[in-house]
């Protein structure tokens, strides 16, 4: 019972362990930002640094991106399953299958799991995992809207052991090199992986040498009981019952389907009504799904603890039902099930809470209308690749008191990921950005509003070579969600094609055809939505809509179309008259 | 007679440190005058003519120069009270500055609003305008959209204005000609443009750079422009330095224009004044701390040279990018809050008591325990000499707040409580220590702790300890370290350019020139300050890393001669660079790669050497400090398991060569040695005591 449990060693060891351990993740996290040479690794923080205990639950970790943070305890589990006792000092693993002793959560996010031996005794794990910028198949980049199964998606990895007791398995190194489309800065991104954790063995080995192996491991013991206990306690806070919820999309999108028990200091999190698997590259791994729902309880239950471990999972339950949307069967594609479902997935355990916990609950954040362009930079003759992560630029929602944050998602990052710079991406892609700002009317209105989104322009410049260009977003236009106290939704994204020879490809289209090939001149447009806002917004607070006016997040439209307040659009001040009316003809 | 004075303004206190030509100096300290912060200084320096019988006049007469630390910039930043900021941006890119790269600090709670940015979204005006990655320009600049846009700002009554375009730093055409139209128009404004701030890639560290120059730059031109005149009605003839956060001075004049470079200059002499004081005994790695009632500071000193960083942000939000000395501030101090959670497990702040109510020992009506509590029950702190006696400690409230909050709740008896508060403390410090020299890949066992604050010199033995460092060195001066770290401060201009190319295929010449023209425009500088040709000094570096990487890292430059005209690198130099470059990297993260190395900056500091005495060598007074013992009382030592009878010494009056052996406690007005025993302390030559650790 934690109720009784007692730390057992020292409380200022105590104090100084969890200190330390998370200090060491920290550097971990920093030495890779540091070190990568991959943009979505260094910018984007599309990573996440470990160390988990022999059982492989998270001792402490550095989630530069939240999602990533519950799935790297299921690659050790790979790793300790397919190895069993064979793992030695010296040795380091990568896994990143998704279907394989469910290890991976996505293909494209190579997970190094490294042993940590004090002389001869194994103690503990690292688990390093990363976004790579790309991961063979049949698409750069990890993301092929085209794949009919996970082998288009990219080179499955099973638990593969890469160096053996010290020495690099160079031949196969090679054969996964040779299987990816920029080796050489994936091989560098792999040596950065595992430098930060040679480094982090190094700082571990001088603690347990400091403190004794035995006080060392009931200190494990202590710090999982403690995470464990903050969690249940949050847990005890709500009220008991099971809460229902479904996110839904437009065609035949399978529907995400939550039930939410909360009994006492448990939860039980029941994903298996949803929908079936769909021929979309969203369905969603086991390791996805469940880490989804770890970063969605933490934000929400869990958003005052003063420690983030494994032991604060262990009072959640997470139940699925293999071959639905949210429990993928192998062999089906599975590529962007890191954005979709996982904001889906998140959102709906956020709808359900919303109904007992609204204060305490997150509203729904603005989806990405994000592209994956590649092609050769004609400047240098290299190849490139990436996400265009200007396009990520969405709006969070709002939550009870206080207005979301303006270009702040996706919702799995949480402000996690840097964009990066306009000056960055023109000297990166052979492309000249025309606009990237925030977007007038792009938020849900709510008594506290949604943050904005961005309207995102830019021009092919890169004659002679073209630009491969595929469209990455949500298939299904899933409805953000949850509103909450009468908060709205906000206008959906809307992307758009101008081709330098007059030609425009509209929304609708842009989504049937999803691959594009771009020439010097062509040119995308996007609207990148706000989140949903929260409250009524004929009760915000109306110098709050004549600031927002002021300053172009609301328009004089809007302002009286969904806030009810009346402004003039020369001296920019509210008609406090006009504005009763309104608001009271409204109730 | 000719006197150099520093003075440093801080929150509580404005020390001010005089030195005349043969190196003897003397101290004063004088509250703070937050509303006007010269008025303290003109006190101060009255203070200082009174000990040198000097009328102020005459003083000031006598003085060949003045530096002066603000915290000016800094406060107007965290307190908000900056500027009404305009901001003219490239057309299409109006929201930079408050998408702040979409970064969320705390991406677990909701709860927290998105920070205010320094210049609202309403005063960002677009200007059409483009030049592309290749410093071509695209768009011509539309000059009635500036005029337009001095007309809006005339009306808003703007009272500063940032200008920051795209590619700017690669060609600063348009940023000029805007640079000049808003001077026209704005004749009452202040206006400055990012090539001058901060030309560099990544538009949105320049842009934040060059509004924080705008919100402040108002601001500090008055107050320097109010306490010039205040000086120079005073008597004074000789010149006022500015310092900066990266530890040089400049002129006034300068620092008007380029404000932003006082920001965070608070802390940033302290480690120069180390250094000093360190190179007196011959002391050349160091590190340094800094603890005070709320704060504790740390910087590392490698080769008598303060650590430096680039990247830095105000008040954890405001980011700016310049070269500032490294020095790294985390909230644990002696007024740190003790507190347990539901499962008893004891943490350490971040809540603060502060000086108001303060430590429970201070009968201010603090209850809650704190550091500077557990400090007293351990008996390291005497009730009656705290602050040189000025405040008098209850051991009896200390105990009572520790007994109820913490030490019954976890079952043990006070003295444990207080020791496990203290060991929890000392790890906080620990880990800023880890954090300056370990993730620098240095070994902090090799280095000197140099110590000052209040209360640093109470538990710099025991973290060291905790962190295996052997030496300690507690200079008498610490306590006005900023003031002094001024004096002896050298002129500096940091300048930064541009240059991309692999190191493969470098235009030796091309990079050359680059060095060349920022040399020309840091001579222009340093002319202006009238520092003579033979004290000039650069200082050269270049950011390099592998291909594709984001972060760099900064190689220095090795100096061949002290003549700029041989200055030119070579291929073989720049072999060695990359070289030196692989070696950086493999100490800092455990490997290097066989990929290309690139450069994306260079960068050089111009430096004016400015004459300081050395240090004054006080005449060696014997071994034999009996006479300097004063009493007896209960400490705690981890080694003595418990409370020992420990004699306690006058600090102040000790003489060079005096040496006491632990367990000891020395007592000084501004702040307490505590000697664990089987270690030992001397009183060096130049005022610093000496500790080493067994």
């Amino acid at each position: 019972m934690t109720d009784t449990y007692k730390i057992r060693i020292k409380p200022a060891d105590f104090s100084v362990l969890t200190s330390a351990v998370f200090t060491i993740a920290r550097e971990m996290g920093l030495n890779m930002e540091r070190t990568a040479r991959a943009p979505i690794y260094f910018s984007a923080h599309d990573f996440c640094t470990s160390i988990l205990n022999k059982d492989a639950e998270l001792v402490a970790l550095a989630e530069y991106i939240p999602v990533l943070a519950g799935a790297t305890p299921f690659a050790v589990k790979a790793v300790m399953a397919y190895f069993k006792d064979d793992i030695n000092p010296g040795d380091v693993f990568l896994v990143n299958d998704p279907y394989t002793l469910d290890g991976g959560n996505q293909m494209a996010d190579w997970c190094i799991v490294y042993p940590v031996f004090h002389g001869d005794e194994h103690m503990l794990w690292i688990g390093n995992k990363a976004h790579q910028q790309d991961t063979g198949g049949g698409a750069p980049g990890g993301y092929n809207p085209n794949a009919i199964d996970v082998y288009a998606e990219g080179l499955r990895i099973p638990p593969l052991r890469i160096i053996r007791k010290g020495r690099e398995r160079k031949s196969v190194l090679n054969l996964i090199m040779t299987n990816v489309r920029i080796p050489d800065v994936q091989y560098s991104d792999l040596l950065s992986l595992i430098g930060a954790a040679r480094v982090a063995e190094k700082r571990l080995n001088k603690l347990i040498d400091t403190y004794g192996k035995k006080t060392f491991n009931t200190f494990l013991e202590d710090l999982l009981a403690y995470g464990e206990f903050l969690m249940r306690e949050e847990i005890t806070k709500i009220p008991d019952g099971t809460y229902h919820s479904e996110i839904t999309g437009s065609m035949d999108a399978p529907a995400v389907v939550c039930d939410l028990t909360v009994s006492g200091d448990k939860i039980v999190v029941d994903f298996s009504k949803s929908g079936p698997m769909s021929v979309e590259y969203i369905n969603s791994p086991i390791a996805n799904t469940s880490s989804a729902i770890y970063q969605s309880i933490l934000q929400s239950i869990g958003k005052n603890l003063q420690v983030r471990c494994g032991g604060c999972y262990r009072p959640v339950e997470i139940r699925t039902q293999l071959g639905t949307v949210t429990h993928a069967a192998f062999p089906a594609t599975h590529g962007n099930c890191t954005n979709f479902v996982a904001k889906q997935i998140i959102e709906a355990v956020w709808t359900a809470l919303a109904q007992i916990a609204p204060k305490d609950t997150p509203a729904g954040w603005g989806s990405i209308p994000y592209w994956v362009f590649s092609g050769i930079d004609p400047r240098r003759k290299e190849g490139y690749g990436s996400p265009d992560f200007l396009s990520c630029a969405s709006g969070a929602g709002a939550i009870h008191d206080v207005d979301g944050w303006s270009t702040n998602g996706p919702v799995i990052c949480s402000g996690t990921l840097y964009y990066p710079e306009v000056e960055v991406c023109e000297a990166l892609y052979p492309m000249v950005w025309k606009r990237w700002e925030w977007a007038t009317d792009s938020a849900g209105p709510g008594k506290w509003r949604g943050g904005l989104g961005v309207h995102n322009e830019w021009e092919a410049d890169s004659d002679p070579e073209p630009i491969f260009l595929h469209y990455a977003a949500d298939p299904y236009d899933y409805i953000a969600a949850p509103c909450i106290e009468g908060g709205k939704l906000p206008p959906p994204n809307i992307k758009e094609l101008y081709f330098a020879n007059g030609e425009t490809v509209d929304n609708e289209q842009v989504r049937k055809t999803k691959s594009f090939v771009l020439h010097s001149g062509d040119k995308v447009v996007d609207f990148v939505q706000g989140g949903c806002g929260v409250g009524d917004p004929f009760e915000r607070e109306i110098q709050d809509v004549v600031a927002d006016v002021r300053d172009e997040f609301v328009s004089i439209e809007s302002a009286k179309k969904d806030y009810g307040v009346r402004i003039d659009p020369k001296t920019f001040e509210a008609d406090m008259e006009a504005t009763q009316q309104l608001r009271n003809s409204k109730s | 007679m000719k006197y150099i004075i520093g003075v440093d303004v801080g929150g509580t206190f404005t020390d001010l440190v005089c030195m005349d030509e043969r190196g003897n100096s003397l101290i004063t300290k004088t509250p703070s005058t937050p509303d006007d912060p010269s008025v303290a200084i003109m006190k101060g320096l009255t203070k200082v003519g009174n000990k040198l019988d000097k009328d102020l006049q005459t003083l000031l007469k006598e003085t060949a120069r003045i530096t002066h630390g603000t915290t000016v910039s800094t406060n107007t930043v965290l307190t908000w009270t900056g500027a009404k900021v305009g901001m003219l941006c490239t057309k299409g890119f109006r929201d930079v500055l408050g998408i702040r790269f979409g970064i969320r600090e705390n991406p677990y709670n909701f709860k927290i609003p998105q920070p205010a940015t320094l210049c609202p979204r309403y005063l960002r005006l677009p200007v059409e305008e483009r030049i592309n990655s290749n410093g071509d320009e695209v768009v011509p600049l539309n000059e009635e959209d500036v005029i337009k846009a001095c007309e809006y700002f005339k009306q808003q009554a703007v009272e500063a204005v940032a200008i920051c375009f795209l590619w700017s730093f690669k060609n600063t055409e348009h940023e000029k000609k805007a640079l000049e139209i808003c001077r026209r128009e704005l004749p009452n404004v202040y206006v400055c443009a990012s090539y001058e701030i901060q030309p560099e890639i990544r538009e949105y560290w320049r842009m934040s750079t060059t509004v924080i120059n705008a919100y402040v730059g108002p601001k500090l031109s008055g107050y320097l422009k109010h306490l010039k005149s205040s000086l120079e009605a005073a008597g004074f003839t000789g010149q006022l330095l500015i310092t900066q956060s990266n530890s040089g001075v400049i002129f006034p004049e300068v620092a008007m224009e380029q404000a932003v470079r006082t920001v965070l200059s608070g802390p940033a002499c302290a480690p120069a004044a180390a250094a000093h004081v360190g190179k007196s005994l011959d002391l050349q790695n160091a590190i340094t701390v800094d603890m005070g009632g709320t704060s504790f500071d740390v910087c590392l000193i490698k080769d008598g040279k303060p650590a430096t960083a680039l990247e830095s942000a105000v008040g954890g939000v405001y980011h700016m990018k310049l070269p500032l000395v490294d020095v790294r501030t985390i909230g644990t101090g002696g007024g740190s809050i003790a507190w347990l959670d539901k499962m008893k497990v004891l943490h350490m702040g971040p809540q603060s008591a502060g000086a108001d109510p303060g430590p429970a020992c201070y009968n201010k009506g603090g209850r809650e325990p704190t550091c500077t509590d557990a400090d007293l029950v351990l008996g390291y702190l005497s009730p009656e000499f705290y602050l040189g006696g000025e405040m008098g400690l209850h051991p009896e409230l200390a105990h009572k707040a520790i007994k109820e909050k913490i030490a019954e709740p976890l079952g043990v008896n006070v003295a444990e409580a207080a020791w496990t508060m203290r060991q929890v403390i000392d790890h906080h410090m620990v880990d800023g220590i880890s954090i300056v020299s370990v993730q620098r890949g240095e070994d902090p066992r090799k280095y000197t702790l140099v110590v000052a604050g209040g209360a640093g010199a109470v538990h710099a033995a025991s973290l060291a300890k905790v962190i295996g460092i052997k030496r300690l060195l507690i200079p008498k001066t610490s306590s006005v370290f900023c003031a002094l770290g001024g004096v002896i401060a050298d002129v500096r201009h940091d300048f930064v350019t541009s240059i991309t190319s692999r190191t493969s295929d470098i235009d030796l010449d091309k990079f050359n020139d680059a060095f060349q023209q920022i040399t020309d425009i840091g001579d222009a500088y340093l002319e202006r300050e009238e520092v003579s040709v033979k004290d000039r000094y650069y200082i050269r570096s270049v950011d390099m890393r592998y291909k594709g990487q984001y972060h760099e890292l900064e190689v220095p430059v090795p100096k061949k001669t002290l003549i700029a005209d041989d200055q030119n690198i070579d291929a073989e130099t720049m072999e060695n660079l990359v070289e030196d470059f692989h070696q950086m990297h493999e100490t800092l993260y455990s490997y290097r790669d066989t990929t290309e190395t690139e450069i994306l900056n260079i960068r050089m500091a111009a430096c004016g050497k400015v004459h300081t005495p050395a240090l004054v060598e006080e005449a060696f007074a014997g071994r034999e400090s009996a006479e300097y013992k004063k009493g007896e009382r209960q400490a705690y030592f981890e080694e003595t398991d418990g409370y020992i009878n420990t004699p306690v010494y006058d600090g102040d009056n000790m003489g060079v060569g005096n040496v006491v052996e632990g367990p000891a406690i020395v007592e000084l007005s501004t702040t307490t040695i505590i000697i664990p025993p089987k270690s030992n302390l001397e009183l060096t030559p130049f005022s610093s005591f000496l500790v080493e650790l067994n």
